[in-house]
């Protein structure tokens, strides 16, 4: 392999990298060789090792940067870490990281990742491109919130219209007993120019309707009192059950 | 050399050969001065003055040479407090180990 093989192979294999990370790389190592020079080309290239190696510790550097008390790599020896950082990481993520550490660092590649999620999306967004991550997540937040108001929405529509349903017959209840007070109430009245006995009937139909709108209350009060509190539990359960399915994420 | 180096001790040894210039150094010298006292692969370094740079312990700067260009990478103050601060831990690291190995030992 000469000089130009390496580059051509390290391009190759930085290739979803950022340009800008894929270019310093490269230049790095072109201004490597420029110093080592052409004599020194072979010895280099077989100091360097294979491009593909190079190209995956770079991709895992610019990956998972927050994964670094992990090792230097020295021809490809099972890694012991001889110093523990102790760095400003929390103890729980330094906990976890050292112990996929020795398993990140040997296999080859792109590494295998066995963090858990939450360390996942830290390193994530501290690795490259931090910026343009953080602005792809709110424009993905702000595309979807749409889609969760109207979950949302749906959700709050069907607590609503169950309880208008159970509060009805009491509203219609209760409007009924006003409205026929009003009327018996105004009925006399009007009644003395009218004559007595359509005072009577009108009174006599104000009753009955009135029975009808006592009966509606009563039906209203009873419903409320028998699923007020099941709404209420069933709302509770509910909230609960968001709360955890959002922790376990 | 049989002791692998972890990356807090790589950083350290990076930083304290980089500051050793007041104008700082590039790639190549860089890792010259750091195999002369710890084996590690060419490819290694890269990665790790990549890293320094994105923590801010360390500046870049290109500078013509000899008709080709080079970066300079050069200690940052943070980057100073970082190494002063893996030199105190060092001591201490250092010390443990050689009272286990060398004077309870002999």
């Amino acid at each position: 392999m000469n000089r130009q093989e390496f580059l051509d192979a390290l391009e190759r294999e930085l290739q979803n990298v950022s340009e800008k990370e894929r270019e310093e790389a490269l230049q790095y190592y072109r201004e490597y060789f420029d110093e080592a020079g052409p004599e020194n080309e072979e010895v280099v290239i077989r100091e360097l090792g294979s491009p593909l190696r190079v190209a995956g510790m770079i991709r895992r550097d610019i990956g998972w940067q927050e994964d670094d008390d992990g090792l230097a790599e020295d021809d490809n020896h099972e890694q012991i870490a001889v110093w523990e950082e102790e760095s400003e990481a929390e103890g729980e993520e330094k906990e976890t990281a050292s112990e996929s550490d020795t398993s990140a660092y040997t296999s080859q590649g792109d590494g295998q990742q066995k963090q858990s999620f939450p360390e996942k999306v830290k390193a994530f967004f501290s690795g490259d491109g931090k910026t343009i991550k953080i602005i792809m997540a709110i424009v993905l937040g702000i595309v979807l919130l749409p889609f969760i108001m109207d979950v949302i929405g749906f959700l709050v529509g069907c607590v609503v219209a169950v309880a208008a349903v159970v509060a009805c017959p009491l509203l219609i209840g209760i409007s009924l007993i006003g409205a026929t007070i009003g009327i018996m109430i105004a009925v006399p009245f009007a009644g003395m120019v009218a004559g007595i006995y359509g005072v009577l009937c009108i009174e006599g139909v104000c009753l009955i309707i009135m029975g009808i709108g006592l009966l509606f209350t009563i039906l209203g009060v009873y419903l409320l009192r028998a699923f007020l509190p099941f709404f209420w539990r069933e709302t509770l359960k509910c909230i609960r059950w968001i709360g955890k399915s959002v922790q376990n994420i | 050399m049989i002791f692998n180096t972890g990356a807090a001790l790589l950083d350290a040894i990076v930083l304290a050969v980089v500051s050793r210039d007041k104008d700082g150094t590039y790639g190549y010298r860089i890792t010259q001065d750091v195999r002369q006292a710890i084996t590690i692969s060419e490819s290694t370094l890269y990665p790790v003055l990549r890293r320094l740079m994105k923590e801010e312990c360390l500046d870049t700067y290109d500078r013509e040479s000899g008709g080709r260009n080079r970066r300079y990478y050069k200690i940052t103050s943070k980057g100073q407090a970082q190494l002063l601060l893996y030199i105190e831990e060092w001591k201490l690291y250092s010390q443990k180990v050689n009272q286990i190995l060398i004077t309870d030992c002999l």
